[in-house]
């Protein structure tokens, strides 16, 4: 069996759509909705389309279990023995249970929410962090960003469900939420251990997570301002591993990429108006 | 009477303002939408999915509706045209609009001045109608969409039943549910309802 899949050859029934992302960089509608006002920009009940907007995102949750999965079932096949201990592969092993648990979990909660798999389109992004011949980079972009991610979306989906009433949204979210928690620092865990003798390395393997985590910054989709529809958790990322000095750099890091999208926004008005 | 598509002709997306005007003409046929109202709608192109909204006012004895162009678009290939969602969203503001016109809900305040809940009780009243005249409706969408402002429980669910159901409802109908079910005494929304159309460059 071929070892190393890129994203272009991940399997997907007739359900599925993929996004193109030329498509949505090249929308010519984005320039004009950076300088609209859309409403707040956390998810909360009062937002206008609310429901849409999150069922869209719930969309995006399930496409990227599906990613996590396929990521952490990589792992435990890439690499030998010498290069990733048999016990990560089985740390791997336990988590690709724990996404495809997760996968079932979101589309009983698409199906709550009132949409169908494949309804909205599929971007691979998330696997691409998963495709580092490395297995201790690769740790980093999956386990520590990725994951990492998770956690800030599922947080942000659990206090949406709160705000809204939804008993179901609201359970299902700080369940997952626990889980992901546990998959990071399995990731902070691995990092330390396999890069204990080798600085470099890990050095090399924090910046590789640190070039994934500005891309997850989706321009200023996740951040600690109110304009960030997607919250940093710190608590449950000091939970899992993350120093306080880690939480700081990916918060600088979330607000540098609002602001580069402002920028390019205005630059984009700009010579709109020209 | 006449009807008038906005823009004419598209620029941001990939619709045909001829197509568009011509499903707005089976539809205003289909729901017996009376003759003498005029019809202007206004397609706010510059909104992509899932940015979505409605509204149907009746504005100087036109009816005025206003769309955000991602209710028109193919939710798998952005900026595309999807008849099937065009006709479902067409047909559900002709018949608020017909509603306002002489469908016992003449006293409605305009979109603009519609609470959540108000607003919400009224768009399940109309998805059951344009369930019924054979459009493909996810009903679970439209009842979880009325639980976000009506509340998770049975009695919200109850009212969602009788107003998915119903053959007729009045404005005052509405407003009673809305006392049921507690949507009434939620707080007033951070941003006005009509937000998105207010934003709209058209």
């Amino acid at each position: 069996m071929k070892k190393h899949l890129s994203e272009a050859e991940l399997a997907r029934d007739g359900r599925f759509h993929r996004n193109k992302i030329e498509d949505q960089i090249f929308d010519p509608r984005n320039q004009g909705l950076g300088t609209r006002n859309l409403g707040p920009a956390q998810m909360a009940a009062d937002r206008p389309a609310a429901t849409e907007r999150s069922r869209s995102l719930m969309h995006g949750i399930f496409v990227g279990e599906i990613q996590a999965l396929e990521g952490a079932g990589r792992t435990c096949f890439d690499f030998d023995n010498d290069e990733a201990p048999f016990a990560l592969k089985l740390d791997m092993a336990r988590q690709c249970w724990d996404e495809a648990r997760h996968c079932e979990i979101s589309v009983k909660l698409s199906d709550h929410m009132g949409s169908d798999i494949g309804e909205y389109g599929e971007s691979t992004f998330l696997f691409a962090a998963a495709c580092n011949p490395d297995p201790v980079m690769r740790l980093c972009g999956v386990n520590r960003a990725l994951e990492g991610l998770a956690i800030d979306v599922f947080s942000s989906m659990k206090a949406f469900g709160e705000d809204s009433g939804d008993p179901v949204l609201t359970f299902c979210e700080d369940w997952m939420l626990a889980d992901e928690v546990t998959h990071v620092k399995m990731g902070s865990d691995w990092l330390r251990r396999l890069t204990a003798d080798d600085p470099d390395r890990m050095e090399r393997a924090l910046e590789f997570q640190h070039t994934v985590d500005k891309v997850f910054n989706l321009g200023g989709f996740r951040g600690e301002s109110e304009e960030n529809p997607i919250q940093i958790t710190r608590r449950f990322r000091e939970l899992a591993g993350f120093s306080q000095e880690e939480c700081d750099e990916l918060a600088q890091s979330a607000q540098q990429a609002m602001e580069e999208a402002r920028m390019m926004v205005e630059m984009a008005a700009a010579s709109g108006a020209q | 009477m006449t009807v008038t598509v906005r823009p004419d002709p598209f620029i941001l997306v990939l619709y045909d303002n001829a197509t568009v005007r011509g499903i707005v003409d089976d539809v205003a046929a289909q729901v017996q939408f009376p003759a003498a109202v005029d019809i202007d709608l206004t397609v706010d192109e510059g909104l992509p999915h899932p940015i979505l909204g409605t509204n149907a006012d009746i504005v100087d004895g036109v009816a005025t509706l206003w769309v955000s162009g991602g209710n028109f678009e193919s939710r798998d290939s952005p900026r595309a045209f999807s008849e099937r969602h065009a006709r479902a969203d067409i047909t559900h503001m002709l018949l608020r609009a017909k509603d306002r016109v002489g469908g016992g809900f003449e006293a409605a305040p305009p979109d603009s001045e519609l609470t959540l809940g108000e607003r919400q009780a009224w768009d399940t009243y109309t998805w059951g109608r344009v369930a019924r005249l054979g459009h493909n409706v996810h009903r679970q969408k439209r009842l979880y969409d009325f639980r976000m402002q009506h509340g998770f429980s049975d009695a919200s669910d109850a009212a969602f039943e009788r107003l998915w159901s119903a053959e007729s409802m009045t404005w005052d109908g509405v407003r009673e549910i809305c006392a049921e079910t507690g949507a009434v005494n939620r707080p007033k929304p951070k941003t006005a309802i009509d937000l998105l159309r207010q934003g709209s460059p058209a």
